[in-house]
């Protein structure tokens, strides 16, 4: 039996999938898509041109379908069809923008806007913009949990709501490390850090999802400091995540210092010179001063991974006191 | 014909009834005045309640119903696995609006309170990946408006 959602979409992944597919012809908003048998609706929406929002979906990582911002309307099914991982049935009758969709959208937004600081992340105010959202109808957002308590908390323990404040998770930012920070009250649990970390790219298994329910976090074995744990510092979670939640520290240090300056930065594609693979490097320049290195997703090499060289080891380009302006240490 | 509420009732011995809660956590309430409904699935679909795990749990006149709807909304809160939002925030904001409601702590009134209850509740039922988050509403919502336990005096 052939699985609905292929166990390594490998198209997905950037590899050319040569298999040849059966065309099924399905309907989405009123119009005719016609694609191979195995496609996501949600790229079947892509080939009409038709957009849905997403937050836990990447091309390079397999569907974990858990945020359910993608959610469409399949006619006939009890339940909104996840886009970004429910492939196409021949026949399918699929909405995009019934009253049904927006509304479960408007309330996965409102419910992650009242929880989780998402002021990081990419295109949210947009969002919530356009799907009217008032995460503040939920109450007062309580003040942010102690460090490490949310890492003790244990699954099933039942603590009674506070009925003056709205739940969160908002906590200190974790800075174990000098290369990376997390700061878990920003995560919207996508688990694309825990794929790239684990089976999709890097094999590391580094982290996971801790706890359950309200209680579930990211962390790593034992809640333990990352230097004690089993991460190798490739930052391939950093690479995937969605809300700012897992920032290179150069990044987080510009940002608190005012200095990270997006729209000044410089962008240019190299070659990492450090080991045969030829990585493609993405060079983040402000000011004349590396910031940031990044991998293309698209490339089909790393699809947007590197190791600890690639993604940290170019502060020995700038020497020992680069641009004072961007605060970026020296030889790392 | 087949047995309906009030035989199996009468069976057990009970001798008062507030309310039924059928099906386990996951089920609807139904009235004290809903017993002549056949046990079977058609009918319990078409009385629009569930048989689901089967249970029959029937509370007492007296019983504090609005603590039994409390305690199943914890449970949702506390067994809810995490994975997916609508299930995850929506348990916790639901147990949050209940809880607001019991202690006459309202943000904005109780008709409010219910409204945003059946707001989440809805997404919860529609955009959970599975079972749990679907069926967290349910219990509630026929507690809402079925028993109708946290009517508005006006
Ligand atoms: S830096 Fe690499 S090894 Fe460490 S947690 Fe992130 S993905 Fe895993
Ligand atoms: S840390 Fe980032 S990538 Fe990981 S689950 Fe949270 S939001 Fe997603
Ligand atoms: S609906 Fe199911 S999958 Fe989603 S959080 Fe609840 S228990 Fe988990
Ligand atoms: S993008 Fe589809 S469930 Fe998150």
């Amino acid at each position: 039996m052939t699985p609905l959602v292929p166990l390594v979409p490998l198209v997905q992944l950037g590899r050319p999938d040569r298999t040849p597919k059966a065309m099924v012809s399905l309907t989405i908003d009123g119009q005719t898509a016609t694609v191979p048998q195995g496609t996501t609706i949600i790229r079947a929406c892509e080939s009409l041109g038709i957009t849905v929002p997403t937050l836990c979906y990447l091309e390079t990582l397999r569907p974990v379908n858990a945020c359910r911002l993608c959610v469409v309307e399949v006619e006939g099914a009890r339940v909104l069809a996840p886009a970004c991982s429910r492939a196409v049935e021949p026949d399918m009758q699929v909405q995009t923008q019934s009253a049904r969709v927006k509304h479960s959208r408007k309330l996965v937004l409102e419910l992650l806007a009242s929880s989780v600081d998402l002021s990081t992340t990419p295109g949210m105010p947009e969002l919530l913009d356009e799907y009217d959202c008032e995460p503040e109808r939920y109450g007062t957002p309580e003040p942010p949990h102690e460090p490490g308590t949310r890492d003790a908390h244990i699954p099933g323990h039942h603590r009674p709501p506070n009925v003056a404040y709205a739940a969160r998770v908002a906590q200190p930012t974790k800075l174990d490390n000098d290369l990376y920070i997390r700061d878990y009250g920003k995560c919207v649990l996508c688990y694309k850090c825990v794929e790239a970390c684990g089976p999709d790219h890097q094999n590391t298994f580094a982290i996971a999802v801790a706890g359950r329910g309200f209680d579930a976090r990211i962390s790593t074995e034992l809640a333990k400091p990352l230097p004690e744990s089993a991460c190798v510092y490739c930052g391939n979670c950093i690479a995937v995540c969605p809300t700012g939640a897992l920032m290179a520290k150069d990044e987080f240090d510009m940002r608190a210092a005012g200095t990270w300056n997006e729209e000044s930065q410089q962008v240019t594609d190299t070659i990492c010179p450090y080991c045969g693979v030829g990585c493609t490097l993405t060079l983040h320049v402000q000011d004349d001063v590396i910031v940031k290195s990044t991998s293309p997703l698209e490339n089909s090499i790393t699809l947007g991974n590197l190791c600890i060289k690639g993604r940290f080891g170019w502060r020995f380009v700038q020497g020992p006191n680069p641009g004072a302006s961007t605060g970026v240490s020296g030889r790392g | 014909m087949g047995t309906n509420l009030r035989d199996l009732l009468a069976m057990a011995g009970t001798e008062s009834v507030s309310a039924i809660l059928m099906g386990g956590a996951a089920g609807t309430f139904l009235r004290a005045d809903e017993l002549d409904m056949q046990l079977t699935l058609e009918a319990s679909r078409a009385a629009d309640t569930t048989l689901g795990s089967g249970v029959v749990m029937v509370f007492a006149e007296g019983a504090d119903l609005r603590d039994v709807v409390l305690r199943i909304a914890g449970f949702f809160r506390d067994e809810s696995c995490g994975q997916c939002v609508p299930c995850r925030v929506g348990t916790v904001r639901q147990e949050e609006a209940l809880h607001r409601i019991v202690k006459g702590a309202t943000i904005g009134g109780t008709s409010r309170e219910l409204a945003l209850l059946d707001e989440v509740g809805v997404a919860m039922r529609d955009a959970s990946i599975c079972g749990l988050g679907q069926t967290a509403y349910a219990a509630v919502e026929s507690a809402i408006k079925r028993l109708r336990l946290f009517e508005v005096v006006a």
